[in-house]
């Protein structure tokens, strides 16, 4: 295990009980994620990326869901098997999580900073005065005007994007190492996305926190991301830096996404090119690639087999398909 | 879109929601301003596009444009006929079935319990559009398959179809009247990606086909400017430009466009990277007590470069001036002071 690297994923798989049989929602994913940087999971509904997260903090609801396979490395433990009062330890100290919508997440009954606070005592074993002052400064840290007013205030008293930052306060007191945003702009206004990205993207940088940031949107990420993950159908389909998979991606679904997004930069109307077909249905997985079905680069061998990993470049991309759009590795040598 | 008749013209629409108090003495307290004086007009075969934040106004004028919520004040005209001065439902049935509308949620604006035959065929039978039941169910059908439904599908239920199948029922519904103007409200942003390209080539294809006109509704300024012709962007109730598609992005005149643009990430790293962003302080104000003067001046990054016109932000509001590339703002009063206007 190597130092530089902070989280490794490998192999993970997460099932849930369904009454249409088995779900397998996660299917074998493994990442790395190295400190300070950030990792882009992206996908669309039902490709798994929430659960792969919610699997980090084992906040899977068991049953009817459960870790089926493979190990999450955290700093070279097994959060797998690490006992729950120990995890009950890094969850919200090491590992915090903001989600999509911040008022689901903030209890509407406690004052802003109660719930601030409660963090740092807990976790930092701080005063109630110590905590205030510490919560205080981090509320102003994320932008919050007039932040000794708000912080007696109730969540119903915030705006969205304002309930956005109280979220990132309270996720970065403990100036964690590993901070998981799950779609954390997807609920707000584009000017106040761009408020937060940017908070995000200060924030990492003076607390140093790694992050794993989870959208549909490929623009949000093209700004963020040193690697991207791409999920489909609950498997990885690609795995790059975000350059590379912006400009030559190698699986024909990453090459789909991209050119179906309509861009604010093209010079004139084109039609854009959709995936045809719907998002698959993960109790009703097609044997094979689960891709095949919108594929347009499909033939037989990708309704038979899953296809291998194979690599370009390097170990640092790679995609699961077997008619890639790059040339993989093992021909190049050939 | 160059034809010189509009199909729709919006003169100075207004449209106020009133706050009342007290369960005896019921009396009205404040007014939520969501609509405050807007004017355009849309041309035949075109798509104008409307943009802005949640709370702009931008789905109510669209309801308000199709007389789902009577204006408070202002003039709709459609084809030539004053909507607004029209009274009672019973005078507008008969334009009905020229302004149809597509809703957000695929999810909320389909009858759970009605046939995906039912929900297309019920804009039919209301308008008398159909002889008899076989008439209808060829209608149906036809609908289906020009919305890319399978029309075998036709006894099914909207739970038994997926988000962007859904969304094709809600089309085929807005089509089935045969209707001249759509008001298509955030068609694809309950969608997932892959499926709002299929979405957005649809509506451009019925276009072509059937020389439909559309005021496109959304947030999402790069779907805007992918299906538009031309864009109008509204802040707070009011409309603070209007121009075609290529010269809002490639010149936008008020800062709030500017600032809206410059949010939109661009899925390519090395422009990310490198573009320069105008982030802009605070949220949007609340539409019951806008601000005086331009809605925009709490916000604006230009005025506190230009303290000349400081003043003017705070008292006078901005008219919507320019022929083909109209903006709201003082900025441009000073740069060419009185024959913008003449």
């Amino acid at each position: 295990m190597r130092d530089d690297i902070l989280l490794s994923v490998e192999d993970l798989e997460v099932h849930f009980k369904t009454e249409g049989g088995i779900v397998k929602a996660v299917d074998g994913v493994s990442f790395q994620l190295r400190r300070g940087e950030t990792l882009g999971i992206v996908g669309e509904s039902g490709s798994g990326k929430s659960v792969t997260c919610n699997s980090i903090m084992r906040l899977i609801p068991s049953p009817p869901g459960r870790i089926a396979g493979g190990r999450i490395l955290f700093e070279g433990r097994d959060l797998r098997t690490v006992k729950q009062k120990e995890m009950l330890r890094l969850r919200g100290n090491e590992i915090s999580m903001i989600f999509q919508d911040p008022m689901t997440s903030l209890n509407p009954f406690l004052k802003v900073s109660r719930q601030l606070t409660e963090v740092l005592e807990l976790h930092q074993k701080m005063s109630g005065q110590q905590a205030r002052s510490v919560a205080l400064e981090m509320l102003e840290m994320v932008g919050i005007p007039d932040p000794a007013r708000r912080f007696d205030q109730y969540p119903h008293q915030f705006s969205g994007g304002m309930r956005q930052r109280v979220m990132i306060a309270m996720a970065l007191l403990c100036k964690p190492k590993l901070l998981i945003a799950d779609e954390p702009t997807t609920a707000l206004d584009v000017t106040i996305q761009a408020q937060i990205l940017e908070l995000i993207r200060d924030l990492k940088e003076k607390v140093g926190t790694s992050v794993i940031l989870v959208t549909h949107d490929l623009g949000v990420v093209a700004g963020m991301a040193d690697d991207l993950l791409v999920m489909y159908a609950g498997k990885v389909a690609e795995y790059a830096k975000a350059l590379p998979l912006f400009k030559t991606p190698a699986h024909p679904y990453s090459d789909g996404l991209l050119k179906s997004v309509p861009r604010l930069d093209e010079t004139e109307h084109t039609r854009l090119q959709s995936i045809r077909g719907l998002p698959p249905i993960v109790t009703k997985l097609p044997p094979g690639c689960p891709f095949r079905p919108r594929c347009d680069y499909a033939t037989e061998v990708c309704g038979q087999t899953y296809p291998a990993r194979r690599f370009f470049g390097g170990p640092a991309h790679f995609a699961h398909c077997h008619h890639p759009l790059q040339t993989p590795d093992e021909e190049v040598k050939a | 879109m160059s034809d010189p008749k509009p199909l729709l013209v919006v003169d100075d629409l207004k449209m106020h929601f009133p706050i009342y108090k007290g369960a005896l003495l019921r009396r009205e307290v404040a007014r939520v301003r969501a609509v405050d004086g807007v004017s355009f007009e849309i041309y035949p075969g075109e798509t104008l596009g409307l943009v802005g934040e949640s709370g702009c106004g931008k789905s109510t004028t669209g309801r308000a444009l199709l007389q789902l919520y009577r204006p408070t004040a202002g003039k709709v005209t459609f084809d030539g006929t004053e909507l607004t001065a029209l009274k009672g439902d019973k005078a507008l049935f008969p334009y009905r079935r020229h302004m149809q509308m597509i809703f957000q949620d695929p999810y909320a604006c389909l009858n759970p319990r009605m046939t995906v035959g039912d929900i297309i065929a019920e804009p039919l039978r209301t308008h008398g559009l159909a002889a008899d039941k076989a008439a209808t169910m060829e209608q149906v059908q036809a609908l289906m398959v020009r919305c890319g439904l399978n029309p075998q599908y036709v006894r099914r239920y909207p739970h038994e179809f997926s988000g962007g199948q859904r969304q094709r029922i809600g089309i085929a519904r807005a089509l089935a009247t045969n209707p001249r103007f759509i008001v298509c409200d955030e068609p694809i942003s309950a969608l997932d990606v892959s499926i709002q390209a299929q979405i957005m080539n649809l509506l451009q294809d019925l276009q072509k086909e059937m020389g439909l006109t559309y005021l496109f509704i959304a947030h999402d300024l790069a779907a805007v400017r992918h299906i538009s012709d031309r864009i109008a962007v509204m802040y707070l109730g009011k409309v603070v430009e209007v121009a075609d598609y290529a010269s809002l992005y490639a010149e936008p005149l008020h800062p709030y466009t500017r600032a809206l643009i410059s949010a939109v990430p661009i899925p390519d790293p090395e422009i990310e990277l490198t573009r320069e962003r105008i982030v802009l302080e605070g949220d949007v104000p609340s539409p019951i007590n806008p601000p005086t003067g331009c809605r925009f001046h709490t916000r604006c990054p230009a005025r506190r470069e230009h303290p000349e016109i400081a003043d003017r932000c705070v008292n006078e509001v901005p008219r919507l001036q320019g022929a083909d590339h109209r903006v709201a703002c003082h900025l441009y009063d000073i740069a060419e002071p009185r024959d913008r206007a003449a």
